[in-house]
Parts: structure tokens; C-alpha cells; sequence
């Protein structure tokens, strides 16, 4: 071969070697770095001159990882090794690593390829059936508490293990009597360190959207969508609000109850701005609902429980009333010894208060008819005519 | 055997459950006994016009001089008032807790020097004209009140007809409870 032709193929292998699509690497018998392409410089975020002949593969490759690359493949041949580049920037990246030693001098070649979209992916997969399987836990909880009060914490707790994320939060909508402006108050809360409960911070109570930088979060929440933020895209007031507690990204879901938009479920990270899937979004989005469910049938049950209660008040106790009443004027007219004029006075009463009953009963149905929507028009006017 | 206990040193609110069949009668009876202690006697009356009460309270020996009426239910009812009841006033609406807590309040005024006590009569009639939030608000004011003037008061109830919720409250108002009949 002459030496044109050996000048040939060194610009073959060096053009070939520079614009693969995956980051190669050749290694010397001391692990230092000898040539590495352009797709590995910019996986790991350095110059040319940061690593060639100047870095050891224990730069860029972490200690446990490093050890595993080692280790042959099943056949004693090459292996493929998943783990994590160390970047510049101090962020890993999820790689597939192969290595092949090259002739006898110890110099030996790997080849890297991102898979952290995969990983992302696969990940998100495994969160979703986690956060599924919460939610199927979650469900059965609140089907089997009186109170939905006395089960959240641990809901939030199999939300927060599913998904792995920092904190997860409720938080529950009030209005200012003053100002009409929209409130948010935390109600409960579980932490990744395993701590959680009521939410008592009082700057937590009676925030108002504008002032904690979230406005712009009202119509979508309020239209039923769920928000997803991370502090590189953020407004600023949003940013400030997340960096104040130290939030990368965060999820927050409507909680509605009867159509009613109640208040909202949090997933705060703090480590990384992290990929959300759609499909995961979507898992916290019904584990909101189930939520919402639980509350509005509690509501519904409450709401029966103070018309039952309130009826007999005003109802049933009442017609008892007249009842002994009336039988009363009955003994007076008997005996003849009270006067025709306080006579007409009680039965005026009596009357009176039958009025009252039965207004009392329309009032009632009112009440219950107002806040449900499934009541047919129709039959809404006829309960409150 | 006497049924209240309080002195004018020491003022007592009484909440006073009775049957429905002896309520009349319990009514009567400690009306009879707070004015043969001495004190002026102010009737909240919404479920019998105070017309009826007189009449029947004269029957049965009780002094009428010591009793004063705060009727809130025969006007609303559009019965005719009556011209000769003295120490008697008419409120034209029993929903109307501003204008019932006026007129306690000038009941009180003029009282004289005599020790005075108040009795509602009824917490279950009270309940046919308001929500039992606003009575529990209105009977904890009337309380109040007349723990810092230090005068006793009453409220009268049949038992059956009061909520659990309602009773507890009404129990913390009230410095003690007198069922008459084991109702």
C-alpha cells in the first residue's frame, strides 16, 4: 500500500471516526483518553482539549459504572453496559457503553450511545402504572373512610412514592369576602423524606393566585386542564414563586367536585427539571379526580345529612308542634274556660305556622336543588315553586 | 320541691326540657315559681300569643304584675292586639332576631329594681321561623348577654325535638339542665 494510499484511508477512518452518529472513544492501557469524536464532546459537554490526552475514563464515568464496564459480556465478548455519563455541567446522562480492546498494547475503543430519551421514556412508563396502581389504592381508601379528611395524607403518600417526586401537596380554593379575588389555602402535603399531614404554614392560607405569581394558572385549572411548569420556561413571577421553594418542575392538577373547581393537586421536583410524559400527566390528572370524587361524595353525603337533620328541625318536629297544639286549642274549646279571642289567636298561629312549615319545606328543597346539577329544570322549578 | 335555683346573687341560665303533653303546664309552673321568689318574669313567647298565656297563667294563681310579655308571633300571625296587656310588647316578624334582641334588651331596661328572668318560650317553635345556625347565634347572644348583667334566663324545649348538634350547643350555654318529665 503506498503511502498515499495509507494518507487515504487515515482521512477515511478520521472522517468516519469524527461523524458517527455515537459518541467513540479510544482509550489507552491507563484508561486515559486518547481520541474521542465530536458526538461524544458534545454528549459530555467539553472541548476537544478538556479530554483528549488529558482525561481518564474515571472522569466522565462514575466509580460503580466504571467497575461494571470491566465485566465481559454473557459469550466473554462484548458487553453492553447502561450507565451514566458525567457531564460537564455536573448532570449525567443515561448512556449504553460497548468496549473492545484493540490489538495487544491495551488500547481499547467504546462506543456510546444516548439513551436517555429511552430511559426518560421507560421511566414515565413505570411512573404512570405506579401512580395507577396509587390510584387504585387511593380509591379503595376512600371508599372505605367516612371522611376523605382522614385518608388524604396517605394518598398523597403513594402519589409521592409513585412518582418519586419532591412533595406533593393539596390545596383547596376560597374566595376573599373583601376583594372576590381567588384564593388558594394547603390543606395537606407528603414529603419524599416520609414526612406529611395538615399543611399549617399560615403563608400558605389565603394566598391569592396573583400574589404567589400563578394567575395564569386560573383558566386553565378552572377549564379542567392540568398545568405543567419547569422553571426554565416559567413567567417570572411563577419563577420567583418556584425558586422561593426551591421547585425545578412541577405538576398541578384541577381537583373539581360536582363541576365545582375545588382546588388543586401539586407534584413538586426539586433536583432536576424533569421530563413528564403526557401519559403520566394525564395518570395525575385522574388520581385529581379520584380525589375530587371522593370530596363532592362526601359533600353529597353532609349535604343529605344537614337535610335530614335540618327537615326534622323545620319540618317534621314542627307539624309535631302543631299537632299538640291544635289538640290543646281542642281541650281549651271543651273545657270553655279560655276566651273566644285567644282561642282565634292560636288557631291563627296554628296557620300561621303551617305557612311557615311549608315554605320551610320549599326552602329545603331549594337548597338541595341548587347545587345539583342532574335535577331536570322541570322538576327543579316544581321542588322550588 | 322548687325546679330553679338561682338567687339574684347568683344568676343561672336553665335550659328546661319538658314532654309536648306537659308543656303548657311546665311553662305555668315555673312561671309560677320564679315570680313567688320575687323576680319580674319576661315571657319570650312564639308559640302562644301572650293574650293565651296571661289568661291561663291568671287561672292558675300566678301574679301577673310580675310578668312581662315579649310576644313575636300573634301580630305575625294577624291576630288583633290586645289593648289590655300591660307590660306587653308585639313584634311583628319571629324571624326578626334584631328587633326580638331590641326588645329584650329594653324589657331588661325597664325592669326596675326587681331581679329579672327570662324564659323562651320555645326553642322548637323558634326553629319553624329560623334556620337552627341563626337560633344557636341568637340564644348564644341572649346568653351572653344575660350573663353580664347577671340575670337567670330559660329556654324552654321539648327534647324530642332538638338535633344533637343543636343540644350540645345549647348546653354550652346554659349553666345547667332541668328535664321535668324525663322526656
Amino acid at each position: 500500500m503506498s503511502r498515499e494510499d495509507i494518507h487515504f484511508d487515515e482521512h477515511l477512518y478520521e472522517a468516519v471516526f469524527e461523524s458517527a452518529g455515537d459518541g467513540l472513544v479510544v482509550a489507552g492501557s491507563t484508561s486515559l483518553i486518547l481520541r474521542a469524536n465530536c458526538r461524544f464532546l458534545s454528549m459530555a459537554g467539553y472541548d476537544r482539549s478538556e479530554i483528549e490526552g488529558v482525561m481518564q475514563w474515571s472522569g466522565v464515568i462514575d466509580g460503580p459504572d466504571l467497575a461494571a464496564l470491566a465485566a465481559p459480556g454473557p459469550d466473554g465478548g462484548q458487553a453492553l453496559h447502561e450507565l451514566h455519563l458525567k457531564r460537564k455541567d455536573g448532570n449525567l446522562l443515561a448512556v449504553a457503553v460497548t468496549v473492545e480492546s484493540v490489538g495487544d498494547r491495551g488500547i481499547f475503543t467504546a462506543s456510546i450511545l444516548d439513551i436517555s430519551g429511552k430511559v426518560r421514556a421507560t421511566q414515565a412508563l413505570r411512573r404512570r402504572d405506579a401512580v395507577l396502581d396509587a390510584i387504585n389504592t387511593m380509591a379503595g381508601l376512600f371508599l372505605t373512610a367516612p371522611r376523605w379528611e382522614d385518608v388524604i395524607v396517605g394518598a398523597l403518600r403513594h402519589l409521592c412514592e409513585a412518582t418519586a417526586v419532591r412533595r406533593v401537596y393539596l390545596f383547596k380554593n376560597s374566595e376573599d369576602p373583601r376583594t372576590g379575588d381567588l384564593l388558594m389555602n394547603g390543606c395537606y402535603e407528603w414529603t419524599r423524606d416520609g414526612s406529611g399531614g395538615a399543611i399549617t404554614d399560615p403563608a400558605m392560607q389565603n394566598l391569592s393566585y396573583q400574589d404567589a405569581g400563578v394567575v395564569s394558572w386560573i383558566p386553565a385549572l378552572s377549564a379542567g386542564e392540568t398545568v405543567f411548569t419547569d422553571i426554565g420556561t416559567a413567567g417570572d413571577g411563577e419563577r420567583k414563586n418556584m425558586e422561593a421553594l426551591g421547585v425545578k418542575s412541577e405538576v398541578i392538577a384541577p381537583i373539581s367536585a360536582g363541576g365545582r373547581w375545588w382546588g388543586f393537586i401539586g407534584f413538586d421536583e426539586t433536583e432536576e427539571e424533569r421530563y413528564w410524559a403526557g401519559a403520566e400527566i394525564d395518570t395525575l390528572g385522574a388520581a385529581a379526580g379520584i380525589i375530587g370524587s371522593a370530596i363532592r361524595r362526601q359533600e353529597t353525603e353532609e349535604a343529605m345529612l344537614a337535610f335530614i337533620t335540618e327537615s326534622a328541625l323545620r319540618l317534621k318536629n314542627p307539624v309535631a308542634l302543631v299537632r299538640d297544639n291544635l289538640s290543646m286549642i281542642h281541650e281549651d274549646l271543651s273545657d270553655g274556660t279560655t276566651s273566644k279571642e285567644s282561642i282565634l289567636d292560636q288557631i291563627r298561629i296554628q296557620i300561621a305556622n303551617a305557612n311557615q312549615i311549608a315554605e320551610n319545606l320549599r326552602m329545603l328543597n331549594a337548597s338541595i336543588a341548587e347545587g345539583r346539577q342532574e335535577i331536570p329544570e322541570a322538576f327543579r322549578r316544581f321542588l322550588t315553586k | 320541691m322548687s325546679i330553679v335555683h338561682f338567687t339574684p346573687e347568683n344568676s343561672q341560665i336553665y335550659l328546661v326540657l319538658s314532654s309536648a303533653r306537659q308543656f303548657k303546664e311546665n311553662n305555668m309552673t315555673v312561671i309560677k315559681e320564679i315570680t313567688e321568689k320575687g323576680y319580674q318574669a319576661i315571657v319570650v313567647t312564639i308559640n302562644q300569643p301572650a293574650r293565651y298565656l296571661r289568661e291561663y297563667y291568671g287561672k292558675n294563681g300566678v301574679d301577673l304584675s310580675r310578668v312581662c310579655f315579649i310576644d313575636a308571633i300573634t301580630k305575625y300571625a294577624g291576630g288583633k292586639i290586645p289593648e289590655d296587656m300591660p307590660c306587653s310588647v308585639f313584634l311583628p316578624n319571629p324571624a326578626d332576631l334584631t328587633g326580638l334582641s331590641i326588645a329584650v334588651t329594653e324589657s331588661l331596661k325597664k325592669r326596675g329594681d326587681l331581679p329579672a328572668c327570662i324564659l323562651i318560650d320555645s326553642i322548637n317553635a323558634m326553629l319553624i321561623y329560623l334556620p337552627s345556625g341563626d337560633l344557636s347565634r341568637f340564644l348564644h347572644f341572649v346568653s351572653s348577654k344575660l350573663k353580664i348583667l347577671d340575670i337567670s334566663g330559660i329556654f324552654l324545649a321539648v327534647e324530642s325535638g332538638i338535633d344533637p348538634i343543636l343540644f350540645t350547643q345549647l348546653t354550652s350555654f346554659s349553666d345547667d339542665i332541668i328535664d321535668l318529665d324525663g322526656a
